[in-house]
């Protein structure tokens, strides 16, 4: 028990180890609010371009289905490897020059675009149908009747599950910590190999967890405020 | 009867000391057979196909070194299984997967903490390689300005990051990601022992700038095994009498054509 204790949780190598996991971890926050800022405004328009209605939209409501299919099966660490150490080596110029932590949001963007254009989703589908009837024999255009009744709606119901995906995303930025980017899990690795003890992967993940669980309590707070009120209108 | 009894206890005292004699399977993991870690590619030393873990067709001289081993030991070519085990777990406390790793594995201190290793069978100093889009550095101080690719638990990182300060330090898992890295121009250059880049640079010369220097660092190469493992001097033996008999020096000479002299010293 004290050599487990000793291997994973020392207190001289957790103050050692401190100061470059932090320095990687802010890599980790930086790569998470730019690529969830970036997946929440493509997802949602992808998931609108899904909904569109007519046969003239049809190709490309079948480009968003072949996108979100497609990058929700990849794994992420094959989407990663072919942004970061793929797209520049496809010789084209400026690509180049772009760090690989930008190109590891990149990917990150990617793959959680898919995800989260499923949640919104999901959310615009749950909206009754006859709202938006409502809307539109009240004469707003099918954009108005998107953007003031159904998307409301829709976005507030899903905020749990997108807050989960927010999760998600927070923790594969890890994932990018394999291919050049030094961020916490890499740095954690990097001590585990200087100095044979794994501290360094318990302080990364005291990190994780301690902008995790804010965000948890957070999910749940909000769950809790539209329970309230959803049934005080139904009073 | 009575008579065949002292012949019997006779032929008994005589056959315990001649089976003694005989020469008893090496403590391996899997009695009369040799389980070899590699982690391919590193030209010249070895490269392979990886099959799930095993790696098939491996050639290479650390390949040809641990045939000649298995010889010495007693047990026939066929008799090997490689595997692939990653260079970054090699170092990690506890029992291991294999008998013994060939993986250009320097010997260090604070290895030799958590591994056995045998004797040196290759000696080897840090190498630069550049991107083809670097321009070569002239001193060390040079070196530590660019941005550098480096292997995760490498001597090659441990130089770059403690005693080079580096600004700007890639980390890479295996090497095959770190030479992608360099080629499609990631970093100005890869910090690794010299013969696995000096080689690379031979079998792809148009995809990387040029072996740039060398920095002494004189280190050399031991198998690893598990700490405290009973092959460890069944190793170190072979390897002695393959070093004596020359055997070492000529699979040098037939899997490296490099003159490693002739790279400049990075000071």
């Amino acid at each position: 028990m004290h050599r487990v204790l000793h291997a994973f949780v020392d207190p001289f190598y957790f103050r050692q180890s401190l100061p470059d996991i932090w320095s990687g971890f802010v890599l980790n926050v930086h790569m998470m609010v730019i690529a969830e800022a970036l997946v929440l405004v493509l997802a949602l328009l992808i998931a609108v371009v899904r909904g569109l209605p007519g046969r003239g939209a049809r190709p490309l409501r079948g480009l968003a289905i072949v996108y979100t299919d497609f990058f929700r099966g990849t794994p992420l660490t094959i989407v990663a490897f072919v942004c970061i150490l793929g797209l520049p080596g496809t010789g084209i110029g400026f690509l180049k020059n772009v760090s690989s932590t930008a190109l590891g949001i990149v990917a990150l963007t990617i793959v959680y675009t898919a995800y989260v254009t499923e949640v919104y989703r999901a959310g615009i589908e749950s909206v009754h149908g006859s709202q938006r009837m409502a809307a539109r024999s009240l004469g707003l255009s099918y954009g108005q009747a998107l953007r003031y009744v159904v998307l409301p709606q829709a976005i507030r119901r899903v905020i749990p599950p997108l807050l989960n995906d927010f999760i998600g995303l927070q923790k594969d930025t890890a994932i990018i910590g394999a291919i050049g980017v030094t961020e916490a899990a890499a740095q954690g690795t990097n001590f585990a190999n200087d100095y044979f003890n794994y501290t360094g992967y318990f302080v990364a993940a005291v990190f994780f967890v301690y902008l995790t669980i804010p965000l948890a309590r957070f999910t749940d707070h909000i769950i809790r405020q539209r329970e309230l009120r959803e049934r005080a209108a139904g009073t | 009867m009575k008579r065949l009894l002292p012949a019997l206890a006779v032929a008994a005292l005589v056959a315990v000391p001649a089976a003694g004699a005989q020469r008893q399977a090496p403590p391996t993991m899997h009695p009369g057979a040799l389980t070899i870690a590699l982690n391919p590619p590193a030209v010249g030393f070895q490269v392979g196909t990886l099959r799930g873990n095993d790696v098939t067709n491996p050639s290479g001289f650390e390949v040809d070194l641990g045939k000649d081993i298995a010889a010495k030991l007693g047990i026939p070519a066929a008799k090997i299984s490689w595997i692939n085990v990653p260079f970054e777990t090699l170092f990690r406390p506890g029992a291991k997967p294999f008998d013994f790793a060939f993986e250009e594995a320097t010997i260090t201190a604070a290895r030799q903490k958590v591994v056995d290793f045998s004797t040196s069978y290759f000696d080897a100093n840090q190498g630069v390689l550049l991107s083809k889009s670097a321009t070569a550095p002239h001193s060390l101080a040079d070196l530590a300005k660019m941005s550098l690719c480096a292997q995760s638990a490498t001597t090659g990182l441990d130089y770059v990051q403690h005693k080079l300060h580096a600004k700007q330090v890639h980390i890479y898992t295996t090497t095959a990601a770190a030479f992608s890295a360099l080629q499609v121009g990631r970093c100005d250059a890869f910090v690794m022992d010299v013969p696995i880049v000096a080689s690379q640079k031979n079998t792809k010369p148009s995809a990387y700038g040029a072996v740039a220097g060398q920095i002494v660092t004189n280190e050399q190469y031991g198998a690893v095994l598990s700490k405290g493992s009973k092959l460890t001097p069944l190793v170190n033996q072979a390897i002695q009498a393959l070093t004596k008999d020359g055997t070492i020096a000529k699979l040098q000479q037939k899997w490296f054509h490099i003159d490693v002299k002739a790279i400049p010293v990075l000071k």
